[in-house]
C-alpha cells in the first residue's frame, strides 16, 4: 500500500531466488521480534513485522532526502558446491557485494547459502572444514556475529525447517540491529539540533523533518506508540515555538486554497506536506492539519479510536479561534464548513473500527459513543449557525445560543465584501434547500441522541431533543413539537431547572395554544408561572393574562400545588365576638404572580375527632399580588383540637392544593370553640330523674342570635351498650328569653333517629327529653350531637361530642312498719359517694293503693347531708279504700337536692364566665371551664366547705394551665392564662354567700325514688294480759297471764294456702328478771280475725318496774311475711318485795328516767 | 465576555444555588440583557455536563474533577462533595489552580451552610451571606 515497510534486498547472482522465493515468502511476515534498545528505553516487542523483499540493485540510486530510510537488511543468496569455484569466483563476487553494502549507512547484510538436495552442510573431514559454506563463514564472519545462513532448496523435511528457523532468526537479529543503529543515530542528531534551538538560523522545519524521521522509523517497525510519542513531542515543541513567537518560517496562516474548508483532515497526503515543510513554505493551517493527521494515523493503527475522537474534538475546538482570527481572508463560512467537515471526517473514519471493537468490549461502546456524540453535536451546531445565517432558522434560542457575539458586525462586513462560497457539498446543499437542511439537522441530531443514549448521558441527549423540538416548532410541526416538549419539560421540572424549563415551555405553550389544546396550554402556562422568577416581568404578566382568559375553558380538572406560585400560612383562629361575626380561620396567601387572580372558592380542611373533618371556606375573592389576608368561615360549629390538613383553591376547573401534613412539616393544631353566636346544644342528665323508669337525657338547644328553621337533631351514641330509644314523639319544652312563656311541645322523631326541630326565634331555649338505654354500671356516656339547620338561607351545622355524667348522689332505704290501720314509712336518705348534698325539699308522693295520711309539715329544707350520715323522714300511710289508678303503683319519695360540688362549680363557672365576657373571651369559656374544672376544682374538699361554708381553691398552676391552652395562638394563650391566674388570685377563698350571690338561679336537681310498700301482710296483734291486773305483783310469786294473739283482717291477702296459715309465737324472756312457766314458743294456725289465747305464768325475780317480756309472731313458711304489733311493748309492771319496808335512793331512781328524744338524734349523727 | 457561571447542584440533581460571577474589571462592559440570555445557556451547558461529572466522579478519589466538559470555547469544571453535591463552574480561561482554590473555599462556605440545623439538605440556598462569601471567594481566585 505504501512504502512504509521494512525493506530487505536480496542479491541473487546464482539464480537460486526462484527456488527459495516461495519458501521464504511463506514464512513471512516475521513473528515475535524483540528489540532491546541500546538507549534507555525498555524492551519493545513486535509481534509481527511485514517485510518487503526487493532485488538488490548494484547501481547506487541516491535516496530521496525526504523519504524515510527503509532498507535494513541485505541478503545474498549463494549456491556453490565446488570449493574451487568458490575460491576463484564466488568469493570475489560476495566481497564486492559486502563492500557495497558497507558504504551504506546502518544496513546489515546476511549471506545465505542455499544448498542443494544432497549437499552436506559441513564436511568435517579429519577436522578440516572443507565445505563451501564453512569457507564462506570463515571468510566473511567478523566478530561474534554470524552473518551466514544455510538453507536447503525445496525441502519439505522437518529437520530442514530448523535451518529455516535459524535463518529467520538471523534475519530478525540483523533487522533489529540495523534499526537500533538508525534510531540511535537519529536521536543523536535530533538532540544536537534541539540544543541549537536558540541559535540564530535554527529552523523548526528541519527539526521537524529530522524528528519525524525517527517517528517514521518507529512506524516502519510498527512501533506506533513510539511514533506517536515523537509526534506528540513535535506538537509540544510546536506550541513552544508558537509561544516564543519564533514562527518566522510560517509566513502565512494559509487555508486559502480551494477545498481547504472541507478537505479530509485525516488525509496526510492531501497535499505534499512533507515537501512543503522541507521547502519551508508550509502554512500554519496545513502544518497543524498534517500533524494532526499523522497523530490520528498512529492512533488508528493502535486502534485507539476513542482517543482519536477526543483529540479531534480538542484539535477542532482549539483551532477555531486561530481560524477565526484570519477569517477575513478565508472563504465564506470557512469555520462552519471546516468544523463540520472535520467532525464528520473523524466520525466516518472511526465508525468502521468501532463495530469490531464494540463486539470485543462492550465498555468501549459507551466511551466511544460519548466522544462520537460530542463530535456529531459539534457538527450539528455548525448547522445551527448556518441555519440562522441563511434564515432557515430564526435567530432565537436554542439556535442562537451557538452564535458568537460578533455575528452582528460580521454580517455587515460580509455584505460589504462578498467572498467565495465554501466548498462543502453537503452544507451547500443544506443552505440552498430547507428540506435538505432539515433532513441533515434531524439526521445529525438523532445520531447524536442515539450515541448519547448509548453512553448513558441522558441530560446531554435531552438538550439535543430540545433542539429537535425547537426545529419542529419553527417548522410549524406543532404536534410533534408538543410531544417532545412535554416529555422534556417533565424531566427538567423534576429537578427544578427553572430557566431551561421556561425556555422550552415558552415554545411549548405557544404550540399548544395554536393547536387549541386548552388543557395542556393551561398546564404549560401554570408551569411557566411557577418559574415566574426566571421570566421577565412583562412576559410573566402576559402569561398570567393568558391564563386568566383561558382558565374557564378547561375541560377537565387540573390540580396543582400552591408552591411556588402561592405561599400559604395559617395565621390563627379568630373567634372573638367583637372581631368577627362567626368563628374564622385567618390565613395568609402570598401571591407571587404578577397579577391578581380571581378565585371562586378557597377552602381549608381541618381534621380531628367528631367530626373527622371540617371545611372552612370563602367564595369569590381576588388574590392581589403579594400578601392577602383572608378569613375563612365554616358552616360547622364544633369544638376540639383540629389539625390543619389541606387547602384547596378553585379557579374554574383549576384547583390549587396544598397539603400541610407532608413529612417533616410541623403539624398546625387549632383549637376550635363552638361559635357563641350560633346555635348551641348540650346534652345532660335531666333536672328531674325518676328512678325505676326509662332513663332520659336532656338535650338543650340555644338558638343563638339568629332564628333558625328546618332544624334536625341527630344523637349518635359513641359507646357500646348505649343507645337512644326510637320513639315517635319526643317531649320538648320551648322557652323564650324570658322565663315565663315556656311551652310544651311534641317533636317528631324520624326513622333515621333525627328529631325534627320547630322553627325558632333567636335566643330561644329548647329542651328535649330523649330516652336512652344504657348499662346501670356506667356513669359516663359518650355521645355525638349533630344539629343541622338553616339560618338566613345557609345550611349550618353544629357538631359536638359530649360525655354525659349520669350520677345519683343520694341513696334511699325505706322501712315500713305496719299497724292495725296504717303503715309508717321510714325513709333513710344518705349520700352516694363522697360529696355532701344539700337536701332542699322532700315529700312522699302517694301511690294508687296508699294515701299519705300525715307527714312532716315542713317540706322545704336546707339540710346538708354529709357522707356516712343519714337523714330520716317518716310518713304515715293509709291504705286507700278505692284504688286510685291514676297514680303509680309505688309510693315515691321526692327529693330536691343540690350537691355542694354543683353549687361551687356553677358559681365558679358563672364568675369565670363573667370575667371572660368582660375581656371579650367568652367563646373560650366552655373549653376553659371544662379544663379548669378538671384541673383545679376536682380536689376541693366539699366536706369542709359544707362545715365551714368557705371554699378554698387550689393554688394556680400556670404550667398545667398552659398545657391545655397549647393549641391557641400566643396572644390568646397569654391573655387567657392571665385571666385565669387573675381569677384564681381574686377568688382564693369563696364563701357560701359569694356563691349564692353569684349564682342566684342555681339549678337544683330532683330525684324520685320509687319505694316498695307491701300492700298485704299477715299482721298479728299480740297482747299479754295479766289475769288479775288489780293485784300487786310480788317477787317470786307466780302471776298467771294470757297471751292473746289476733290476726288482723285489714292486711290479709285473699287467697291463702293452708300451709301459709301456720305461725309460731316466741316470748322473749329476760331470765334475769323473769321466769316463764308455760310454752315459750308455740306453733299454731290462725285465720284472719281469729283470736287465739295461750296461758302462761310469769314469775318476777326482781323488784321494781320490770319490762314485760316481748312477744313476736312469725310465719313458718318463708314466703309469708308476717309482722307483729305487740301491745305490751315497753310496758312495765311494778313488782313489790314481800317485805313492807324498803330504802330508795333518789340518785339511783334517776337512772330509770326516760332519756329525752333529742339525744337520740345526736347519737345518730355520731354513728 | 468572560463571565463565570457558578452553580451548585444538589444530590437530587436540582440546582440549589446559581450565580454569575463577573470580574469586577469587566462588569461595566456587560449589559444586563445579554446576561439573561446567558443564564439560560449556562444552565443548559452545566446541566448537560452533569452527565460527564457522573461518569468521572467514580474514577477518581479527588473531589476536584478538573475540567469535565467543554462547550465551544468554554470549560466546565466540577467539584463533587461527600454527599454528592456538585459544584459546577463554567469558565473560559483554564487555570486549574485558581479554580481548585475557588472550589475548596466555596466548599468550606458550603459546609457552614450545611451546619445550619435549619438548612435542609438539597434545598435551595437562599442565604445572602453565602452569596456574598461565594462572590468574595470568586473575586479572590477568579
Amino acid at each position: 500500500m505504501n512504502g512504509r515497510k521494512v525493506t530487505v534486498t536480496y542479491c541473487d547472482e546464482f539464480g537460486v531466488w526462484p527456488l527459495v522465493a516461495n519458501d521464504l515468502s511463506s514464512r513471512l511476515p516475521l513473528k515475535n521480534l524483540q528489540w532491546h534498545p541500546s538507549s534507555q528505553r525498555s524492551e519493545r516487542f513486535i509481534p509481527s513485522l511485514e517485510v518487503d523483499l526487493q532485488r538488490f540493485n548494484f547501481e547506487q540510486i541516491p535516496q530521496p532526502l525526504l523519504s524515510a530510510h527503509t532498507t535494513y537488511l541485505n541478503l545474498y543468496f549463494v549456491n556453490c558446491d565446488d570449493n574451487d569455484v568458490y575460491k576463484n569466483k564466488v568469493k570475489k563476487q560476495i566481497k564486492t557485494w559486502v563492500d557495497l553494502i558497507a558504504t551504506k549507512k546502518n544496513q546489515e547484510w546476511l549471506i545465505v547459502y542455499v544448498a542443494g538436495q544432497d549437499t552436506k552442510r559441513t564436511n568435517n573431514y579429519l577436522g578440516l572444514k572443507t565445505s563451501v559454506f564453512d569457507k564462506i563463514r570463515a571468510d566473511f564472519n567478523q566478530g561474534k556475529r554470524d552473518r551466514c545462513a544455510y538453507i536447503r532448496i525445496v525441502d519439505q523435511d522437518d529437520p530442514s525447517s530448523e535451518l529455516w528457523t535459524s535463518f529467520l532468526e538471523k534475519m530478525k537479529e540483523s533487522i533489529l540491529a540495523s534499526f537500533d543503529m538508525q534510531v540511535l543515530q537519529i536521536q543523536e542528531d535530533t538532540r544536537r539540533l534541539d540544543m541549537q534551538r536558540h541559535m540564530p538560523g535554527w529552523n523548526y522545519c528541519t527539526f521537524f523533518i529530522l524528528k519525524e524521521g525517527l517517528a517514521q522509523a518507529f512506524e516502519i517497525m510498527t512501533l506506533y506508540e513510539d511514533a506517536l510519542i515523537q509526534y506528540d513531542e513535535l506538537e509540544a515543541s510546536f506550541f513552544q515555538v508558537l509561544r516564543d513567537k519564533a514562527l518566522a518560517w510560517f509566513g502565512h496562516f494559509g487555508a486559502t486554497e480551494a477545498g481547504d474548508d472541507c478537505g479530509n483532515i485525516l488525509d496526510f497526503k492531501r497535499k505534499g506536506y512533507r515537501d512543503l515543510i522541507n521547502k519551508n513554505i508550509i502554512s500554519v493551517f496545513d502544518f497543524r492539519c498534517y500533524l494532526f493527521a499523522r497523530q490520528t494515523r498512529m492512533l488508528l493503527k493502535l486502534q485507539r479510536i476513542i482517543e482519536v475522537c477526543k483529540r479531534g474534538q480538542l484539535f477542532i475546538s482549539g483551532f477555531i479561534p486561530a481560524i477565526r482570527e484570519n477569517e477575513d481572508v478565508l472563504v465564506d463560512n470557512f469555520v462552519e464548513s471546516w468544523v463540520f467537515s472535520a467532525c464528520m471526517n473523524i466520525v466516518n473514519e472511526c465508525e468502521p473500527f468501532s463495530t469490531n471493537l464494540t463486539a470485543a468490549d462492550p465498555n468501549f461502546a459507551i466511551l466511544y459513543s460519548a466522544v462520537k456524540a460530542d463530535l456529531l453535536l459539534t457538527a450539528r451546531r455548525q448547522l445551527d449557525k448556518l441555519g440562522t445565517k441563511y434564515k432557515h432558522l430564526p435567530v432565537t434560542e436554542p439556535f442562537s445560543i451557538y452564535l458568537d457575539t460578533k455575528v452582528g458586525d460580521e454580517g455587515t462586513k460580509a455584505s460589504a465584501k462578498p467572498k467565495d462560497p465554501m466548498t462543502n457539498v453537503k452544507l451547500l446543499e443544506a443552505i440552498n434547500s430547507v428540506e435538505a437542511f432539515d433532513k441533515m439537522y434531524m439526521a445529525l441530531s438523532t445520531r447524536a441522541i442515539k450515541s448519547y443514549d448509548t453512553c448513558y448521558r441522558p441530560r446531554a441527549a435531552l438538550t439535543v431533543h430540545g433542539d429537535i423540538a425547537a426545529l419542529k416548532y419553527t417548522r410549524d410541526k406543532l404536534e410533534d413539537a408538543v410531544m417532545i416538549f412535554e416529555s422534556l419539560i417533565r424531566r427538567y421540572d423534576e429537578q427544578d431547572w427553572g430557566s431551561i424549563e421556561n425556555s422550552l415551555l415558552v415554545k411549548c405553550a405557544d404550540s399548544q395554544k395554536r393547536l387549541g389544546k386548552t388543557d395542556q396550554y393551561i398546564e404549560s402556562l401554570l408551569t411557566l408561572l411557577k418559574n415566574a422568577k426566571c421570566l421577565p416581568k412583562e412576559d410573566a404578566t402576559r402569561y398570567m393574562e393568558e391564563l386568566l382568559s383561558n382558565v374557564y375553558k378547561l375541560d377537565a380538572d387540573i390540580r396543582r400545588p400552591f408552591a411556588p406560585m402561592f405561599g400559604i400560612v395559617v395565621v390563627s383562629i379568630i373567634d372573638e365576638q367583637s372581631a368577627v361575626e362567626s368563628s374564622s380561620v385567618e390565613i395568609c396567601i402570598e401571591n407571587y404572580l404578577p397579577k391578581s387572580l380571581h378565585c371562586d372558592t378557597l377552602c381549608l380542611r381541618l381534621v380531628g375527632n367528631d367530626p373527622e373533618q371540617i371545611w372552612f371556606d370563602t367564595k369569590n375573592l381576588d388574590l392581589a399580588p403579594g400578601k392577602n389576608k383572608i378569613y375563612l368561615t365554616s358552616k360547622t360549629s364544633t369544638s376540639g383540637n383540629y389539625v390543619v390538613e389541606a387547602c384547596e383553591m378553585y379557579v374554574g376547573k383549576l384547583v390549587f392544593t396544598h397539603n400541610f401534613m407532608k413529612d417533616g412539616q410541623k403539624k398546625r393544631i387549632l383549637r376550635l370553640n363552638h361559635d357563641v353566636n350560633r346555635l348551641q346544644a348540650t346534652v345532660n342528665q335531666p333536672d328531674q330523674i325518676c328512678l325505676g323508669e326509662r332513663q332520659q337525657l336532656a338535650v338543650r338547644i340555644n338558638t343563638g342570635k339568629k332564628s333558625i328553621s328546618k332544624g334536625k337533631v341527630l344523637l349518635e351514641p359513641q359507646m357500646e351498650g348505649f343507645s337512644i330509644l326510637k320513639t315517635n314523639k319526643v317531649q320538648a319544652t320551648l322557652q323564650g328569653e324570658n322565663d315565663e312563656d315556656s311551652k310544651s311541645l311534641k317533636l317528631d322523631m324520624l326513622d333515621s333517629g333525627e328529631i325534627v326541630l320547630p322553627d325558632c326565634e333567636p335566643e330561644q331555649n329548647l329542651e328535649l327529653l330523649v330516652e336512652y338505654e344504657g348499662s346501670y354500671t356506667e356513669f359516663e356516656y359518650r355521645m355525638k350531637t349533630t344539629v343541622i339547620y338553616e339560618c338566613e338561607g345557609n345550611t349550618r351545622e353544629f357538631i359536638s361530642a359530649h360525655s354525659i355524667h349520669v350520677t345519683i348522689p343520694l341513696v334511699v332505704t325505706e322501712t315500713s312498719i305496719f299497724r292495725e290501720t296504717c303503715v309508717f314509712l321510714k325513709v333513710d336518705v344518705s349520700c352516694n359517694g363522697d360529696h355532701p348534698v344539700r337536701i332542699l325539699e322532700s315529700k312522699l308522693i302517694p301511690s294508687k293503693s296508699y294515701a299519705v295520711e300525715s307527714s312532716s309539715t315542713v317540706e322545704q329544707w336546707d339540710l346538708t347531708l354529709f357522707p356516712k350520715q343519714a337523714a330520716t323522714f317518716v310518713y304515715k300511710l293509709v291504705k286507700r279504700e278505692n284504688v286510685d289508678h291514676d297514680l303509680k303503683p309505688k309510693v315515691r319519695f321526692f327529693a330536691k337536692y343540690r350537691t355542694l360540688k354543683d353549687e361551687v362549680e356553677a358559681s365558679v363557672g358563672a364568675m369565670l364566665k363573667r370575667k371572660l365576657i368582660q375581656h371579650q373571651a367568652s367563646q373560650h369559656f366552655a373549653y376553659v371551664f371544662s379544663k379548669v374544672k378538671e384541673a383545679f376544682l376536682s380536689s376541693i374538699d366539699y366536706v369542709s366547705y359544707g362545715l365551714t361554708d368557705v371554699v378554698h381553691l387550689e393554688d394556680f398552676d400556670a404550667e398545667l394551665c398552659e398545657s391545655f391552652l397549647l393549641n391557641r395562638d400566643l396572644k390568646t394563650k397569654v391573655e387567657l392564662l392571665d385571666l385565669i391566674e387573675e381569677f384564681f388570685e381574686e377568688h382564693e377563698a369563696i364563701t357560701v354567700r359569694t356563691i349564692k350571690d353569684n349564682a342566684p338561679k342555681l339549678r337544683t336537681n330532683a330525684i324520685l325514688f320509687p319505694l316498695e310498700v307491701p300492700i298485704s301482710k299477715v299482721l298479728h296483734t299480740a297482747e299479754l294480759v295479766l289475769t288479775d291486773p288489780e293485784r300487786d305483783l310480788l317477787v317470786s310469786e307466780a302471776c298467771p297471764c294470757t297471751l292473746r294473739i289476733k290476726q288482723s283482717p285489714g292486711w290479709t291477702m285473699e287467697n291463702n294456702e293452708p300451709s301459709d296459715n301456720e305461725f309460731y309465737y316466741d316470748i322473749d324472756v329476760d331470765y334475769d328478771n323473769w321466769l316463764l312457766s308455760g310454752k315459750r314458743r308455740l306453733r299454731f294456725t290462725s285465720k284472719p280475725g281469729e283470736v287465739l289465747e295461750f296461758s302462761v305464768d310469769l314469775v318476777p325475780l326482781k323488784t321494781g318496774n320490770l319490762l314485760l317480756p316481748g312477744v313476736r309472731v312469725s310465719a313458718i313458711s318463708a314466703s309469708v311475711s308476717a309482722a307483729t304489733v305487740y301491745l305490751n311493748s315497753a310496758q312495765q309492771v311494778l313488782v313489790r318485795a314481800k317485805s313492807k319496808t324498803a330504802t330508795f335512793f333518789v340518785e339511783q331512781q334517776q337512772r330509770f328516767l326516760q332519756p329525752p328524744n333529742t339525744t337520740y338524734a345526736v347519737q345518730d349523727i355520731a354513728s | 465576555m468572560s463571565i463565570y457561571y457558578f452553580a451548585i447542584v444538589g444530590a437530587t440533581d436540582n440546582p440549589i444555588y446559581e450565580t454569575d460571577i463577573i470580574p469586577s474589571s469587566r462588569s461595566s462592559l456587560i449589559d444586563n440583557s445579554r446576561r439573561d440570555d446567558h443564564k439560560h445557556l449556562n444552565q443548559f451547558i452545566v446541566h448537560a455536563a452533569l452527565d460527564v461529572v457522573e461518569e468521572v466522579q467514580w474514577g477518581t478519589q479527588a473531589m476536584y474533577l478538573k475540567s469535565v466538559d467543554r462547550f465551544n470555547e468554554q470549560y466546565v469544571s466540577a467539584f463533587v462533595t461527600a454527599n454528592n453535591v456538585k459544584f459546577m463552574l463554567l469558565h473560559d480561561q483554564k487555570s486549574e489552580d485558581s479554580i481548585k482554590n475557588f472550589f475548596n473555599d466555596v466548599y468550606e462556605v458550603y459546609i457552614k451552610v450545611l451546619m445550619n440545623p435549619f438548612y435542609e439538605k438539597n434545598a435551595p440556598i437562599t442565604n445572602p451571606q453565602f452569596d456574598n462569601r461565594v462572590k468574595l471567594v470568586a473575586r479572590r481566585f477568579l
